[in-house]
């Protein structure tokens, strides 16, 4: 168990910047979850705290050693690959115990180690077995498997579950949480899949690529409560949460703001452009009191447990989330009411977030 | 279409294979035929299609002199060119699969090139440079300087081969505490493994069939089968049974080693390309 901590670190391929002053102090013991698109440097970064990848400057430790110049084999981290790079030509006890077998201990240490960590993950039946005999699952649960038996100060998980159907992918995830209560490890897990990062994180990084954003990678670190409910800025607020965040332009009014027909006081200095965002689930439908707007029902998709309305207003489509007792005909005119405490402020032209006061 | 014309579409293929392997079998049946026939049916005309075979001709050509001598040297030559060229072609290929390397590309060309010219090119230098460092008519030196081709070769496909082992085996492996040569010996050889044997049968058909540089750099002590075969070409005459009886037993390690290692010859030829 050991806390990482990451500062100033910037990473480039040859002339091309990945990750740029990214800093980052991960709690010992704690589960964090890397997300965000394709390009924004989460599995780099991930690479780099494992010694597989050079910063060009920055600091990385582990527990309380720099481990910069340290080689991958000597952090005490284990990773976990996206393909599972398990080795073809081994039986599963041999892929497990590579790493035990290289640094020479004892035959009957291995045994034991092996045969335990088999037991966690259930694969004590496979023992003998090549990877190429396994499902996708079982490989899965082998790498898994090599990592445990390490029991390394720090598991790395570089998008460990992508390759997975859904159904495995669900149980892998809170077997995932499991292992974590159990081994109480510090994790730190790379993802694009926000339904991942939302439920295993203790905290969530979520990562933006340089191209977006100009200036530095790390758009927000957070509790996944944090992250979903006060999104710093409008990258998080768009990539995290399924369907989106509803956002809207609003401009400046008397003290607050206005969007549609709809007035909000707001304290402070108002910026000229602000977005106004809306979680589909706080969209109220024919409820409510206060000012309110009206959407045409463009269409709905029926989810089973709830269902999503579209809705053409004036601001543009929005998207509400109801539970699947309502029911409107399409075309039916419904009056949209956003509750102030809601919605989601940010400055259109930084994309930070801001408070409103009502 | 009529049933008639189905069976000619299909006819066709057939018909192509048979001729194909026809004309290449040839000249090996024929020289089979000549083995076995007495020196009266060799050459009769018409030929003589059904004769009694005779086995006298293989005893002849193994004792002739330096037959077998020859033929323990290129097998000799073709283990230590085999062994030369993967020691060195092995860690060759794993790092010019680098991204990182410098010069990589330029070694590339430069290993093609000298695989690309023609044998006899290096002779006339190397004629001296191995007279002069005792090398001449030695089975070392010949499996030296048939490295200016296998070596190449075993390069370009062994890379071939290692390109299609995902890199996180290597990353996953150095995690665990593995150097470079224990992921080369313990990952990337077996899982390379059929691609290799492929190299290796490769390599042994090339050097066991090489006549121009054995003619140039070898005297008597390192003769190879080859030379053998053609030293059956007397001052005033030719023992054509002999030489034919010679021709099938250089014939034979080759045929045997390309059928049992059929299999592996293909599959690592087509190694990678179902993933």
């Amino acid at each position: 168990m050991s806390a990482v901590s990451l500062q100033g670190i910037d990473i480039s391929y040859g002339s091309v910047d990945v990750v740029r002053n990214l800093d980052l102090d991960i709690k010992s013991g704690e589960f964090v979850v890397f997300v965000g698109p394709s390009g924004c440097g989460k599995s780099t970064t991930l690479r780099l705290i494992a010694g597989l990848e050079e910063g060009r400057s920055g600091r990385v430790s582990i527990g309380d050693k720099v481990v910069n110049d340290v080689d991958p084999a000597k952090r005490d981290v284990a990773m976990v690959f996206q393909n599972y790079a398990l080795f073809p030509h081994m039986s599963v006890a041999d892929n497990i115990s590579f790493g035990m077998r290289l640094r020479g201990e004892p035959k009957e240490k291995i045994r034991a180690n092996v045969a335990d960590v088999a037991r966690m993950v259930g694969l004590s039946d496979h023992l003998h077995k090549r990877p190429g005999a396994l499902s996708g699952g079982q490989r899965q649960r082998v790498a898994l498997a090599r990592a445990i038996v390490r029991k390394p100060a720090v598991f790395l998980f570089d998008e460990p579950l992508s390759n997975l159907d859904a159904e495995f992918r669900a149980a892998m995830r809170s077997e995932l949480s499991r292992l974590h209560r159990e081994l109480g490890s510090t994790m730190i897990y790379v993802t694009h899949d926000q339904v991942e990062a939302m439920t295993m994180g203790d905290r969530i990084a979520v990562l933006a690529p340089l191209a977006q954003t100009g200036h530095s990678n790390l758009m927000q670190f957070g509790t996944p409560e944090e992250v979903y409910h006060r999104p710093a800025n409008l990258f998080v607020a768009k990539f995290i949460g399924s369907p989106p965040m509803n956002l809207f332009d609003g401009r400046a009014d008397e003290g607050g703001i206005r969007f549609g027909e709809i007035r909000l006081p707001m304290e402070g200095q108002v910026p000229a452009a602000i977005t106004v965002g809306v979680r589909p689930e706080h969209v109220l439908l024919n409820t409510g009191e206060g000012p309110f707007m009206t959407g045409t029902v463009e269409g709905t998709e029926n989810l089973g447990h709830e269902k999503l309305w579209f809705f053409a207003t004036e601001i543009g489509r929005i998207v509400a989330r109801t539970p699947d007792t309502g029911n409107f005909r399409l075309g039916e005119a419904v009056n949209l009411r956003f509750p102030a405490e809601r919605l989601h402020l940010f400055d259109a032209a930084t994309g930070g977030r801001r408070e409103a006061r009502t | 279409m009529s049933a008639s014309a189905s069976f000619r579409r299909k006819l066709w293929p057939y018909a192509v294979a048979v001729v194909a392997v026809a004309v290449s079998v040839f000249p090996i049946f024929w020289i089979l035929t000549i083995a076995l026939k007495t020196r009266v049916d060799a050459f009769a005309m018409p030929p003589v299609w059904f004769f009694s075979p005779v086995w006298e001709n293989f005893g002849k050509a193994w004792s002739a002199t330096g037959f077998s001598g020859a033929f323990f040297n290129s097998l000799i030559v073709c283990a230590l060119g085999n062994i030369l060229a993967l020691a060195a072609g092995i860690p060759a290929a794993y790092y010019l699969n680098k991204r990182h390397v410098p010069g990589r590309r330029t070694i590339l060309i430069w290993l093609l090139i000298s695989y690309m010219l023609p044998e006899f090119l290096f002779i006339v230098p190397m004629y001296v440079l191995f007279q002069s460092i005792g090398l001449y008519d030695t089975v070392i030196g010949l499996a030296l300087i048939y490295q200016v081709f296998t070596l190449p070769f075993t390069i370009w496909l062994l890379r071939a081969f290692f390109a299609d082992i995902p890199e996180a085996l290597a990353e996953a492996a150095r995690l665990e505490g593995a150097g470079t040569w224990r992921i080369v010996w313990t990952i990337y050889v077996p899982i390379a493994a059929p691609g290799i044997a492929a190299t290796v049968i490769l390599n042994s058909i090339k050097m066991w069939n090489e006549l121009t540089i054995a003619l140039a750099l070898t005297f008597d002590k390192a003769q190879t089968v080859t030379l053998a075969v053609a030293g059956f070409r007397g001052y005033a005459s030719i023992d054509w049974g002999a030489m034919s009886a010679a021709s099938i037993i250089i014939i034979l390690p080759m045929a045997l080693f390309a059928i049992l290692a059929q299999r592996r010859i293909v599959q690592g030829l087509s190694l990678g390309a179902v993933k």
